[in-house]
């Protein structure tokens, strides 16, 4: 079996020791790597309704079969946890230097359980570790913490690093690598309530591939292929070049999803950005596609995309491009997922408004207090600070009144740039995500953007192409590669099987590949289930189902309970789930599942 | 022949690359308007692929209402096509 290490490294911070647990080969070809690798590890490795802010949880950081080949986007990580945004499973990727090193330490995936007595660092260098004491670094940014680091171990370590918002268990805090983020759903603060600063990875020990010789040809074709037009609009603009056409379209959501259009968004257009500001481009390790673009402020340069382009401008209504680029440095430094944060003050800018919460005068398009709440609530500073580094769905639960009908969020989890109204097939996938609302982990917008469905019509004839994006998703998240990178493939699911099969050895088709997607997905789900899922979850906030858009073409658009409903029922039915969204015997055991299902009932761990 | 009078905007790569918000020119179809987008704008010439279609790289709305794919969709006096970037993940 090529591209594995073929086991895990298990470290309890509590008893400061580490040791290799084996990964079964029918395990690795079940769930793959990265996400779906992640997911299996939490089912055994997470007590079940454990508080993901506990030395109990597990914290994983998976590589995948692919990390360290020469194909084109490899070098990439998911980490997973139960989140402490939405107590449901959690999964982030990220890229570069550290999945390479990671993985040459020895194993397919690292995972963390108990906590440090003080804040400390983690090192782990070819499957050994040292636990060190880091007071000092405790309170600095990412960057410092970084470049102290970089100084410290020097140049073979590569860091995953948390700022203030991990430490103080903001609860959308963020882990970040070389100033790219494991961003969504709180993972930061996870490693924050295990007193970690820092896991720093180096080691020597490569895997071998399978056929060497297939493997290198398919490299070199998938980066010719990646030159081409299907990734023309990311190294040419980058993500976003999503605003202006978004807005267009009356899909940007604006001033907490009161609009769908944003009066300044020129001002705001990738477009305009490219051609006033950028300053560079850049690309992640083992990447040729080059998808970073870096724009100048006042306050240094700044990597920009669409999500945090339209969370702290337009949801919050501003407009002014520098004071949107520096409150999208502030987040990276701080460690604030800028979606969450951006959903968060929006949302505390219409509760101030409607006189919900008493906040100075906070309004939509303050710029000046953006800036100014971005770190105090990284370091919960005071009560305002302090109840939104809760997230939306807590901080309405405090306010009262009607807060919960507009506070953006699906199961916890604030939504991305996507106007549910006008993007109706999307609005399933918001719906129905394990992760919460997530444009990441289901490509439903696809569906809006083309002549195949209405957008402004949702309908369930759509379900079935929802769940083809979602199962998608869950291969490229799990092999990994970058979804970037997803256009250049012709039969997705064929050429995926053709690469696994040169790295392992194994001789996978694509069906088998497709039964692997949705065995992801639905353990997902299992996941999810365990820890109190009901279908009551899988719904949108009230104003999408009951507040229309205003402007132009958007006032065609509605969007009501039993539309989305019917959606769900006809999404749940593609899936094979019961008409609750329950997971049945026959549907576990027919996609090998069964071992989640007894780990889950005998309490594992 | 006289055709129809349309708009065409441009949004992401296709304005990036021509240089231009917007085109106004005369077209029956939506096959008429590509025909002039490439016409303009010389950067734009892969906006039609070797069948004759939009290459994949690209979309069009008509109005912001509907994705048109169907190149011979005819156009009437005062439409506004948009020319997008296709992916819009990010």
């Amino acid at each position: 079996m090529g591209g594995y290490h073929g086991r895990y490294l298990r470290i309890d911070l509590n008893r400061s020791t580490a040791n290799y647990v084996a990964l079964s080969e029918s395990v690795l070809r079940r769930f793959l790597g990265g996400v779906g690798l992640g997911t299996w590890l939490l089912h055994h490795e997470s007590p079940p309704g454990v508080d993901p802010l506990t030395a109990e949880g597990a914290l994983v950081f998976c590589f995948s079969p692919l990390v360290g080949t020469p194909l084109t986007t490899s070098a990439k990580f998911a980490v997973v946890a139960k989140s402490p945004l939405t107590f449901r499973l959690n999964d982030a990727l990220s890229s570069s230097h550290f999945a390479l090193a990671g993985k040459r330490s020895g194993a397919d995936a690292l995972v963390i359980v108990g906590a440090c007595a003080v804040p400390s660092v983690l090192v782990i260098e070819d499957g050994t570790i040292r636990i060190e004491p880091a007071g000092e670094l405790w309170g600095l940014d990412s960057d410092e913490t970084t470049k102290q680091l970089g100084e410290r171990f020097g140049p073979e370590f590569h860091s995953a690093v948390i700022g203030p918002a991990g430490e103080k268990l903001v609860r959308y805090a963020t882990i970040s690598h070389a100033n790219r983020h494991a961003g969504r759903g709180g993972l930061g603060a996870v490693m924050g309530s295990k007193r970690l600063k820092a896991i720093l990875v180096a080691g020597t020990q490569r895997v071998p591939v399978a056929d060497p010789t297939r493997v290198i040809a398919a490299a070199r074709d998938l980066s010719q292929r990646s030159f081409g037009p299907a990734t023309a609009k990311y190294r040419e603009l980058g993500t976003v070049s999503n605003l202006l056409t978004f807005n267009r379209l009356h899909a940007l959501p604006t001033r907490n999803f009161q609009q769908g259009q944003f009066e300044q968004a020129e001002n705001l257009s990738g477009e305009s950005l490219n051609a006033a500001r950028r300053v560079a481009r850049e690309s992640c390790a083992s990447c040729t596609i080059g998808c970073e673009h870096i724009y100048s402020s006042s306050a240094g340069n700044v990597r920009l995309e669409y999500e945090s382009l339209f969370a702290l401008g337009p949801l919050c209504g501003i407009g002014d491009r520098d004071i949107v680029l520096r409150a999208a440095r502030l987040c990276d430094r701080l460690g604030l997922d800028t979606i969450s944060v951006g959903a968060t003050v929006a949302f505390a800018m219409e509760c101030s408004e409607r006189g919900l919460l008493t906040a100075d005068g906070l309004r939509f398009g303050d710029g000046e207090a953006l800036l100014s709440l971005l770190p105090r609530i990284a370091h919960r500073e005071d009560p305002l600070s302090d109840l939104l580094a809760e997230g939306t769905r807590r901080a309405a639960a405090r306010l009262g009144g009607d807060a919960a009908d507009f506070a953006p969020h699906v199961k916890g989890l604030e939504l991305p740039g996507y106007e549910p109204r006008t993007l109706q097939t999307m609005a399933l996938g918001f719906a129905v995500g394990s992760r919460g609302a997530d444009h990441n982990r289901s490509g439903a917008y696809e569906l809006d953007f083309s002549a195949t469905t209405d957008r402004f019509h949702g309908s369930p004839e759509a379900a079935a192409l929802a769940v083809d994006t979602e199962d998608r998703a869950a291969l490229i998240d799990s092999m990994i590669l970058c979804k970037f990178l997803r256009g250049v493939f012709t039969d997705f699911f064929a050429e995926s099987a053709d690469l696994l099969k040169s790295v392992t050895g194994w001789n996978i088709s694509a069906d088998e590949l497709q039964t692997t997607a949705r065995r992801i997905v639905t353990a997902k789900k299992l996941y999810n289930v365990r820890e109190g899922w009901t279908n009551s979850e899988d719904t949108l906030p009230r104003r999408f189902l009951s507040e229309e858009l205003s402007t132009g073409v958007a006032t065609e658009a509605t969007l009501t309970r039993e539309r989305l409903q019917t959606m769900i029922d006809a999404y749940y039915m593609a899936r094979g789930w019961n008409t609750d969204g329950q997971v049945s015997q026959s549907l576990i055991d027919e996609l090998q599942l069964a071992d989640l299902s007894e780990a889950n009932q005998r309490g594992d761990r | 022949m006289t055709f129809p009078t349309i708009t065409i905007e441009l949004y992401g790569m296709p304005r990036a690359r021509a240089g231009v918000r917007e085109l106004v020119v005369s077209a029956g179809t939506v096959g008429d308007a590509l025909a002039e987008v490439v016409a303009n704008c010389p950067a734009l010439a892969d906006v039609v692929s070797a069948d004759g279609r939009l290459a994949s790289q690209y979309l069009l709305s008509l109005d912001g209402k509907h994705f048109v794919s169907n190149v011979l969709q005819p156009l009437q006096s005062g439409d506004r096509l948009l020319l997008l970037s296709s992916d819009a993940g990010g």
